[in-house]
């Protein structure tokens, strides 16, 4: 982790401001009046391309914390201006990375510039954008990092997480956590109808389900970090679309276990499962995202908030009633469906079969 | 030498070429499944002929032993799975700082694939067996591919990073194994 977050915070809750040093610089002080005091990361390069760099080490000295994010991090071994607080244990080798085009233009996450890239060895290399390991940038995690990344997700407590993901926001935990979640669901919700089947003998697997997972969770994790991010752009925040994927990604992290366990076939043991997942993952996203809003945008931050809550809870609803219904619960069932369905269970009726 | 055998090989019988190719895959197999030293060299000049054979085995023995509305889906499924699967599993090894051949780490995916293939066609022919058999098999299978695949690919990603390389192999087989015992 690199230093400026310890340096000023515990938790990297940045709204224990320090008072802005006037800096001499007018580029910095212009950044200063464009981001205000939010969570920014327009300045993030993810390489240095030589037009900044001479700005970009006159600005080090008189760097704001939380204010003024100019990521060092991503400078490789061969270049000489290092950032002061890059002790980031990831930057010791290849951070190769993308281009973008310029210091104000840096809201786009992929730039189809020619990149600059090095190797491990520390010869450059140049990928282009239609190349694999151009994209390198977005998986410069290690297995630690990985790990931290996924257990923080697991504690709506620290509302760091945009801290936490500053300079290295990776693709690498979100798409295997939807990967891995699309597969899980799909699998203990066949396994919980097998559970739940009065005829196991004659049980068929439902295939369907490993697409409708797919379409319901990938189409969660995708479409929804896109509008907040087109939302979060219109309002200058600077929020930028990789944070959006990953803090979606990493909060559905903790559905995986709650899937596992829901094969448990007590339909109440069930919804305490689902609807603590729901409320541990939901409190994570909505304290997360509400942090870089709270200063400016307080009540359109809590409408917002608000309505991604309610859709996080609405992806756990579906969850529960769709894959993991019991037979009390499926609306859709009717008459002529398989033998696994007889007469309706007795637990919310008292009717028997 | 070269340019003596070319002619010669089209001119040869059809089955000739065929079999050809069969002792290469079946060496390839060989080579992959046993876990020896030298399985690195053996994978260097890549082929797609034994990952396509194999997922068409796999793919036709689970689809036609499918719920009848699903066939064509089962199919489709485990077709996309294994190649979509590795294409992805070998990108991510890439990204993550690897020094892969694309079609090589395909190709090592693919032919690792054979001992859930077996598993398969052990299942299907044994018919009705219960979870109880079936669970030893298949993970044994599991086991296996992953331990034949690791032995490739692990030593590829530099060492911090390896257990995020490793991850979407065994998920990999772990799907194709998933899709083997609910059969």
């Amino acid at each position: 982790m690199s230093n400026y977050n310890n340096k000023h915070h515990d938790d990297g809750n940045p709204f224990y401001n320090e008072p802005i040093n006037t800096s001499p610089n007018q580029q910095q002080q212009q950044q200063q009046q464009q981001q205000q005091n939010l969570f920014t990361n327009t300045n993030i390069d993810y390489n240095d391309y030589t037009q900044n760099r001479g700005q970009q080490q006159q600005q080090q000295p008189v760097y704001q914390p939380d204010l003024q994010f100019q990521s060092f991090s991503h400078e490789v071994d061969v270049n000489s201006n290092t950032s002061p607080n890059n002790s980031n244990n990831n930057n010791n080798n290849n951070k190769i990375g993308g281009n973008s085009n310029s210091n104000n233009n840096n809201n786009n996450k992929f730039s189809d510039n020619a990149p600059l890239n090095t190797n491990e060895d520390g010869t450059e290399k140049k990928y282009r954008f239609y190349e694999v390991p151009y994209y390198r940038f977005l998986f410069n995690v290690d297995t630690k990092e990985v790990g931290l990344r996924l257990i923080r997700s697991l504690l709506p407590i620290k509302f760091s997480f945009f801290n936490l993901i500053r300079e290295n926001p990776d693709l690498y935990g979100p798409f295997w956590v939807l990967t891995s979640l699309v597969f899980i669901v799909a699998a203990s919700s066949n396994l919980n109808e097998y559970f739940n089947s009065n005829d196991r003998s004659n049980w068929e697997v439902d295939i369907k389900k490993i697409v409708y997972s797919a379409v319901a969770i990938y189409g969660y994790s995708f479409v929804i970090p896109l509008i907040l991010w087109g939302i979060f752009k219109w309002m200058n925040l600077g929020l930028r679309l990789l944070d959006m994927l990953c803090i979606y990604g990493y909060t559905l992290f903790i559905y995986i276990p709650a899937s596992i366990l829901c094969v448990i076939p007590l339909q109440l043991v069930q919804w305490i499962i689902v609807a603590v997942a729901a409320i541990v993952s939901g409190l994570f996203l909505v304290t997360n995202i509400f942090t870089p809003l709270k200063e400016d945008f307080t009540k359109r931050g809590l409408i917002i908030c608000g309505v991604i809550g309610a859709l996080h809870l609405g992806l756990a609803l579906v969850l529960k009633l769709y894959f993991f219904a019991n037979s009390t619960e499926n609306f859709s069932i009717t008459d002529s469906s398989s033998s696994a369905h007889p007469a309706i269970n007795g637990t919310t009726t008292t009717t028997t079969a | 030498m070269i340019n003596s055998e070319s002619p010669n090989t089209l001119d040869e019988p059809v089955f000739q070429t065929i079999l050809r190719d069969l002792k290469m895959v079946a060496f390839k197999l060989y080579h992959v499944i046993l876990p020896r030293g030298n399985a690195v060299n053996a994978l260097r000049d890549w082929d797609l002929w034994g990952p396509l054979i194999l997922c068409l085995i796999m793919a036709i023995f689970l689809s036609v032993s499918a719920a009848e509305d699903q066939k064509a889906l089962e199919f489709t499924i485990v077709f996309v799975v294994v190649w979509c699967g590795a294409a992805i599993v070998t990108v991510n090894g890439q990204l993550l700082g690897g020094n892969l051949s694309f079609f090589q780490s395909v190709c090592v995916l693919g032919y690792c694939i054979f001992p859930l293939t077996i598993a398969t066609i052990i299942i299907w022919v044994i018919q009705n067996l219960s979870i109880i058999f079936k669970l030893p098999i298949v993970g044994g299978a599991w086991f296996w591919s992953s331990f034949a695949s690791y032995g490739f690919l692990g030593s590829s990603v530099p060492d911090n990073r390896r257990l995020l390389a490793v991850y979407p192999v065994l998920l990999f087989y772990l799907i194709i194994a998933w899709l083997v015992i609910v059969q």
